[in-house]
């Protein structure tokens, strides 16, 4: 496998090819690789014995190529984000619309397009040329519908998406003097043959793999499983976004000018609501997170189009052009769409992947242990050894939540190598303190500074990458990624280097006893084991300092010292500030320097843990007044609370 | 002046009826989280109850209540056969399961009703129109935006006032925390349904009224500007839906108007992409709802 890439990378730079073959030394991109193998070759073995079935099969199999290449590209964004498109269809007619002005013989043009500007009534470019083009095209369109599609979410922007569809037809329709209104185009020269279509699909589905696995693709799939974490974790949603969508409009855009090249006439109605449909049941029915599923889904759906089609129409068409009038294909696809959201919503692969790996173990009964190659002398970033003293500070913070003060003039200081304690009965303040450290709200007094910089107002993401690494009180783990990305997800987000970031992922995980569950989907771990993975995957962000948001709820007591145990190492091997929020009084004690209490919004108390226990405000605040606990104290004969839960 | 006030009373009559729509819309994502890409079937559905009943000699009335009651059926029972065996699942996959019964109810219209737009025959008061101090007004436009507002009232104070419409409320804010207060699940799905045909049903009325024939997809067009104008109004929120409604109205007016007659083709185009860019400054809407508390 590696000497084909090797031979592949001959033609590149030096630079180039060493980039190349670092990445290879990743563990994700090698697998990458090898499930692209598998696919293109199940691809080529199930569809090269067609071609020889005569012109009107091979062109099925040139239909169904390029939409295995849609739906994979639809996968690009959908797959990855999580956000349906229904709308991508639109830059597959930009493609095929460009491609037939660019290539059509200017005679043909001129006989149904008169009024057609000179420089596109005189174009007749080349297949290579053209479709440059229409990539260039597809990217600039791409961009610009993507700046404001990546800022909505679910349910707005899958509709946002619809409504692009909806006005790319309007445009086909109406700017008759260029697309022939719903007349549509004819006379498109058939300038692609099978080689070129196979080319082209097995490029978009290395292209898809390789993004899956990349920076961006990782990130973005961070951010499909748990938003809130994933700019917590440094990422920048709304970028990343941005690069699948246009990226997945680039591919549909070439995919809707080879089209164009095999049926060599359309109408705006061709690429509407007919299409689209076809093309969301392909990505459904395989399953929306999984390329593989992409392909299984368009090779099972091509299949049942093509056998009840002769039963709706009385006729045999090709490919995936549904009839004019249409009926049972399209009460078809409904069916099959209904059907696996009943059974399987996740579709038929769900999101595992076929790999070279596991078509291995299927055909040598005996499992071929995966190398698992832990570095273990990885040294830790630098960062730390040479860590500098740092502060974080807040100023007379508050912030209002429709007139009710949920903060209201907080001043705390943590420094670097410190580990200070937050408490107070529920509903004081404590996870609203860490969401204004941390930019997930926004404080409407005050100053929040990290070693003298104020960062209130910057976004989550780049507070995480200045050095505020959290965890949450409800568990937010990347659930659908292994323990693995979780933690190379934040460290490539961080800034670290593309090579190298999973033995630095490793040793990461070795301290907190993860190792071995490296492979392992996060949200499959044991309670206690998903609390430790969370404070990993902040480490993994080199921070600074470390927010704890009730790290022990939960756990039992063996856990609990276990915790304990590893804050305590973590301020010794990284040396770091800890600001904890815990409940468990027992934990504070034991590894706070300073314990600061919080009581409706207000710092009522800090010091050393010892003083702050016998702060009368502080009992006060959690037992209730003097009065109330001395008749409390008659009742249950003055129990001792040493311990107080939440 | 006259001029001014057939524009606002053309922009409030046509934002009206988007309102309706996105008011329909709104009310089952409220509570199931996921917009209905069926919505716009339950209009062209009343359309064609609207045409047989007319057609089979009923007189005006009976034939809307007849078709009214007929979307409000048949909503209920695509939430009854539709969505129920889904509960529980995510938003993604109920508007998936919406969409594909949208594709298979497009067919099923046209193969049973045909392609091509069948004339309306409707009642003169419906199609006349009134001179008011020189002011032209349709009467189309003006009942539209009586019954707007005559409906806008009415389900205020059924949300607001009823049992039915609290328990309504409730679920819309937390549907875990109502379930445990003891509201009825299935009666809230089918009243969340019940309404959101109820609304697409007068909202198709005053379209057809407006427009004086029904087709196979004249659900379409509307119900995407509604799509994009529940968006606009802010996702879950129903005075953002109605917000949205009445801006995308305004919005197509005014359109209307400055926009050449070369170029009034690509006005419903222009629309979108105006109501899409302006999601660029407000992504999350005009009136958004609350959010959930990080925790």
């Amino acid at each position: 496998m590696n000497d084909a890439k090797a031979v592949n990378a001959e033609g590149l730079s030096s630079a180039g090819r060493g980039k190349l073959a670092s990445m290879f030394g990743e563990a994700r991109f090698r697998r990458a690789a090898g499930s692209t193998l598998v696919l293109c070759g199940l691809i080529l073995i199930l569809t090269t014995p067609l071609t020889f079935l005569g012109p009107s099969v091979e062109r099925l199999v040139l239909l169904t190529l390029i939409n295995v290449m849609a739906v994979v590209g639809f996968n690009i964004y959908t797959g990855n984000s999580g956000i349906l498109t229904v709308g991508h269809v639109g830059f597959f007619a930009v493609g095929a619309y460009t491609t037939a002005l660019l290539t059509t013989p200017p005679d043909l043009k001129a006989e149904y397009l008169r009024h057609l500007p000179t420089f596109l009534a005189n174009a007749e470019i080349g297949l290579p040329g053209s479709l440059l083009i229409v990539a260039a095209v597809s990217l600039v369109l791409g961009i610009l519908t993507g700046l404001p599609l990546s800022r909505l979410r679910e349910t707005s922007a899958i509709v946002a998406t619809f409504g692009l569809l909806v006005i790319v037809n309007y445009v086909l329709k109406g700017a008759t003097n260029i697309t022939n209104g719903t007349k549509g185009i004819y006379g498109i020269p058939e300038l692609v043959n099978l080689p070129v279509v196979y080319g082209l699909a097995f490029l978009t589905i290395a292209v898809a793999f390789a993004f899956k696995v990349s920076r961006w693709g990782l990130q973005l799939r961070a951010f499909q499983d748990n938003e809130v974490a994933a700019t917590s974790s440094g990422i920048d949603p709304n970028r990343r976004l941005l690069e699948a969508w246009t990226l997945s409009a680039v591919v549909l855009g070439v995919c809707g000018a080879l089209f164009a090249h095999v049926i060599g006439a359309f109408q705006p109605h061709d690429f509407y609501l007919t299409l689209t449909f076809a093309l969301i049941a392909m990505l459904v029915v395989g399953g929306k997170r999984s390329i593989s599923g992409a392909v299984a889904g368009t090779f099972i759906i091509t299949v049942l189009v093509e056998i009840v089609k002769p039963i709706e129409s009385g006729r045999e068409i090709a490919g995936i052009d549904l009839p004019a009038i249409w009926g049972l294909t399209q009460i078809l696809l409904s069916l099959m769409i209904l059907l696996v959201m009943y059974k399987r919503p996740e579709g038929i692969m769900g999101s595992r992947e076929l790999t070279l790996h596991g078509l291995m173990s299927k055909f040598s009964s005996r499992p071929t242990p995966r190398s698992t190659s832990a570095a273990a002398n990885v040294i830790l970033p630098s960062r730390y050894a040479e860590a500098q003293k740092a502060t974080l500070e807040t100023n007379s913070l508050g912030i209002e939540f429709g007139g009710v003060r949920a903060l209201n003039d907080v001043s705390i200081r943590v420094e670097t190598g410190k580990i200070v304690g937050l408490i107070g009965p529920n509903g004081a303040g404590k996870t609203t303190l860490i969401n204004n450290l941390t930019g997930v709200h926004q404080p409407t007094h005050g100053e929040v500074t990290l070693s003298g910089q104020k960062i209130v107002g910057w976004p989550s993401s780049k507070i995480a990458c200045a050095g505020l690494g959290r965890t949450f009180q409800n568990i937010r783990l990347f659930t659908d990624m292994t323990v693995l990305e979780n933690v190379v997800t934040a460290a490539l987000a961080r800034g670290h280097a593309s090579t190298g970031v999973e033995a630095y992922a490793l040793t990461l995980l070795q301290q907190f006893e993860l190792a071995e569950l490296a492979e392992h989907k996060s949200s499959s771990l044991p309670y206690g084991a998903q609390r430790r993975l969370e404070i990993a995957r902040a480490l993994a962000l080199e921070p600074r300092f470390l927010l704890l948001d009730e790290p022990a709820a939960g756990m039992n007591p063996k856990e609990t010292e276990s915790l304990i145990e590893a804050i305590l190492a973590i301020r010794k091997a990284f040396s770091i500030g800890i600001l904890i929020v815990e409940h468990d009084l027992h934990l504070i004690m034991r590894v706070c320097d300073e314990v600061l209490v919080l009581n409706k919004g207000e710092l009522i108390a800090s010091g050393s843990a010892d003083k702050v226990q016998n702060d009368p405000k502080v009992i006060e605040a959690y037992l209730g007044s003097q009065e109330v606990r001395a008749s409390r104290r008659k009742k249950t004969g003055g129990a001792n609370h040493q311990h107080t839960h939440g | 002046m006259e001029l001014i006030i057939q524009y606002i009373i053309n922009a409030l009559s046509l934002g009206g009826v988007y309102a309706l729509i996105a008011l329909g819309l709104a009310i089952v994502f409220s509570i199931f989280g996921f917009i209905n890409f069926a919505h716009g079937e339950l209009l062209t559905l009343f359309g064609y109850s609207l045409f047989y009943a007319l057609g089979a000699g009923m007189p005006f009335p009976l034939a809307v209540a007849v078709s009214l009651i007929a979307c409000m059926a048949a909503a209920v029972a695509m939430e009854r056969v539709a969505f129920r065996p889904l509960r529980g699942a995510n938003p993604m996959t109920l508007l998936v399961s919406s969409f594909a019964i949208s594709g298979a109810l497009q067919v099923i219209f046209q193969i049973a009703f045909g392609t091509m737009p069948k004339p309306l025959i409707l009642p003169n008061f419906l199609t006349g129109a009134f001179n008011i101090g020189g002011v032209y007004i349709g009467a189309p436009q003006l009942i539209s935006i009586v019954t707007v507002a005559i409906l806008a009232l009415a389900l205020n104070l059924f949300l607001n006032k009823t049992k039915f419409g609290l328990s309504l409320v409730a679920s819309a804010q937390d549907f875990d925390v109502a379930k445990l207060m003891g509201i009825r699940v299935n009666a809230v799905y089918a009243l969340a349904f019940a309404i959101s045909g109820f609304l697409a049903g007068v909202a198709a009325l005053l379209w057809v009224s407006m427009r004086g024939s029904v087709a196979p997809d004249m659900g379409f067009n509307p119900l995407v500007k509604a799509f994009v104008a529940t968006i606009v109004g802010g996702m879950g929120s129903l005075t953002g839906a109605v917000a949205g409604g009445f801006f995308l109205g305004i919005l197509e007016v005014a359109l209307q108007i400055v926009l050449p007659a070369d170029y009034l083709i690509f006005r419903d185009a222009l629309i979108l992409a105006i109501l899409i860019g302006f999601l660029l400054f407000r992504p999350r809407g005009l009136l958004p709802a609350a959010a959930m508390p990080v925790k």
